[in-house]
């Protein structure tokens, strides 16, 4: 019998198979392709304090094995989200993983104190690295002394689960994550897309309105492989992988590396079912192997 | 607003219906009768990494079980799938998004298409026809071997108005132009107009019917990422009342009214 639990800092999972925020809507919209009671976790578009319009398109631009995007945060508000987004969830049987993003600290201290004990709401995920707004929140993510005080100003004001979804656009992500252990945080997603420019070239214009966008999907794979793998060696804090993952593969790679948990992102654009394709296929891995469970499995990447 | 299904479809028959341009019949599972016209479907290429994404393209045609498409190759996506043969499989989400709606009782219609923009026109040309609204086709083509859904649309016996940007066939120009003279010349009651085609064109054409008080109804064919209205990658700006919002061509759409669609948001 393989047991495929795992417990991201108190969130504890039926399985670490997870979807990345942006990319999975508010659930509902893929209810006919998904069994959300499958689902370790459902990781949930940012939420802001007001709701947000986004930017103008073009938002979206395909690179190779990748895509751009800069939506900007669109999304309802957090007000809208609690009465209108969150209710539908709560039928499920899956843990929710609200990601969060602001401006100033007072707007993530405000939004982690609105969710705290909010029914249907299992953990919390700060989103310091939206690289698509001029204040979403990745000047915390880049800048230590400030994600420190960020970390602390949440800690603060919740008991729920709190992961910190760092930026990949950063020297050193270990300085990040240390930062964040320090903190208080409960663990660490990684990573957020990567910043990245496509130009049209017969018309010279950059192919997104804003110039610069986020890397994702397969073209992103490695860069969050060996970045998971940096920090598992480095902090002791769980660890939620995505990036390019479109596999059961890819899954294991990141596991590997030192994964606790995987989130896929970009895929489910393409092949809806993703998510469960890799809960069937880390089953069957783990039985074909004869791993009794997660932990035998993590971090045992040997290098050399 | 239901989301569609996710089925292998096998292709069935393949040909080259103008130079660069592909008619393609899917079939599946499921019969597509119940189809709006306008509606799309999600086209992947399975297993593929790159390109990556999925490829929107309209239901062109609907059978007891599958559809056509009618696809030009203008990339990698498209030239991708012209060269699939006859007997492979590719998977498709569908039916997604709303549809155009028909007019109401009394009323008559024109049809605008430019270039391939007739591939998500041909179907409400069809329930027009079945529906007995009095209909006029007006088709914009570089040049007539560039003229899409000729002879279905003469089997319907709707009449058909052709511009070609070099004069090889009917009007020398602008497929607009034919639209506001047809406009202008019509004595009854406003026709209801519905396009499809490159931006520019629709934009000139909105100009030209709501300066005219024709109702019109618009399919833009923004770029995409899920198809599902999720990724919000699709979006196009939409006026309400004062106010301008970011309406998702894939879920809200991609059948719009023409009058409230921002078309110089790039400027
Ligand atoms: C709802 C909807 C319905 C559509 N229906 C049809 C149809 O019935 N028949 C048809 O031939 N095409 C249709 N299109 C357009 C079609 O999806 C694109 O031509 C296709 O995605 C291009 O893919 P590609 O890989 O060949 O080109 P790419 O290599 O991705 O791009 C090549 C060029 O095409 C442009 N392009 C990319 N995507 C689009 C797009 N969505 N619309 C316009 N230009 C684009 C790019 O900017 C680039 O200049 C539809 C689009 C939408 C959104
Ligand atoms: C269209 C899109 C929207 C996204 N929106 C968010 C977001 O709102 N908040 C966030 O923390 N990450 C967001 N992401 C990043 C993903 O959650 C994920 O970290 C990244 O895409 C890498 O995973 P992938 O390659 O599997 O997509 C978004 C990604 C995409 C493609
Ligand atoms: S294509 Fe993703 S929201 Fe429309």
């Amino acid at each position: 019998m393989t047991d495929l639990s795992v417990n991201i800092g108190g969130m504890s999972l039926k399985n670490p198979v997870m979807t990345a925020s942006g990319t999975f809507g508010y659930g509902s919209e893929y209810a006919e392709f998904v069994d959300l009671n499958r689902l370790g976790a459902v990781g949930l578009k940012s939420i802001t304090v007001e709701p947000r319009e986004g930017n103008a398109p073009p938002r979206i631009a395909e690179t190779e094995a990748g895509m751009l995007n800069s939506i900007g945060l669109q999304n309802v508000g957090i007000d809208a989200f609690i009465s209108d987004k969150l209710p539908y969830l709560k039928q499920f049987d899956t843990r929710t993983l609200v990601n969060l993003s602001g401006r100033t600290v007072a707007d993530y201290v405000e939004l982690c104190g609105r969710l705290d004990g909010t029914e249907g709401v299992h953990g919390l995920e700060l989103n310091v690295s939206c690289p698509n707004v001029d204040s979403g929140g990745m000047e915390f993510g880049v800048d230590a002394s400030m994600l420190g005080a960020l970390v602390e100003a949440c800690r603060g004001a919740t008991t729920l689960p709190l992961i910190v979804k760092l930026s990949p656009n950063v020297t050193s992500v270990v300085d990040m994550a240390r930062v964040c252990e320090s903190a208080g945080a409960d663990g660490i997603s990684l990573i957020n897309t990567l910043l990245g420019m496509a130009i049209n070239v017969e018309t010279r214009r950059a192919e997104l309105s804003r110039g610069m966008g986020g890397l994702s999907g397969p073209a992103l794979k490695p860069v969050a492989v060996r970045m998971v793998w940096q920090v598992y060696n480095a902090v002791s804090l769980p660890i939620i992988g995505m990036g390019g993952i479109s596999t059961t593969e890819d899954a294991l790679e990141f596991i590997i590396a030192g994964a606790s948990a995987i989130a896929v992102g970009t895929a489910n654009f393409v092949n809806p079912r993703t998510t469960m394709e890799v809960v069937d296929g880390l089953e069957s891995y783990f039985r074909r192997h004869e791993i009794p469970n997660l932990a035998a499995l993590r971090g045992t990447c040997i290098v050399g | 607003m239901p989301t569609g299904r996710d089925t292998e479809a096998r292709i069935v028959a393949k040909r080259e219906v103008a130079p660069n341009h592909f008619e393609m019949r899917l079939a599946c599972d499921a019969p597509a009768t119940e189809v709006e016209p306008g509606q799309f479907l999600h086209l992947w290429l399975p297993e593929r990494v790159d390109p990556l994404l999925r490829r929107p393209y309209t239901v062109y045609r609907t059978h007891d079980d599958g559809f056509d498409i009618l696809f030009q190759v203008v990339g990698r996506g498209s030239g991708l799938l012209a060269q699939c043969d006859v007997g492979a499989t590719v998977r498709v989400a569908w039916p997604l998004g709303g549809g155009f709606a028909l007019p109401p009782d009394g009323s008559t219609a024109i049809v605008v298409g430019g270039g391939v923009g007739m591939a998500s026109l041909y179907l409400l040309i069809e329930r027009l026809a079945r529906a007995h609204v009095p209909t006029q086709v007006l088709l914009g083509a570089r040049s007539r071997d560039y003229v899409l859904c000729r002879s279905e649309i003469e089997a319907l016996g709707v009449p058909l108005h052709i511009a070609t940007d070099d004069g090889s066939e009917g009007h020398h120009g602008f497929v607009t132009e034919l639209a506001a003279t047809v406009l202008d010349e019509t004595e009854t009651n406003t026709p209801h107009v519905y396009a499809c085609g490159p931006t520019p064109m629709m934009q000139a054409l909105t100009k030209v019917a709501t300066e005219r008080d024709a109702p019109t109804q618009v399919a833009l064919e923004n770029r995409m990422g899920c198809g599902l209205g999720v990724c919000l990658g699709c979006v196009v700006p939409i006026r309400a009342d004062e106010d301008v919002s970011y309406k998702r061509v894939c879920v809200e759409g991609p059948v719009f009214d023409a009058r409230v669609v921002i078309w110089e948001y790039r400027v």
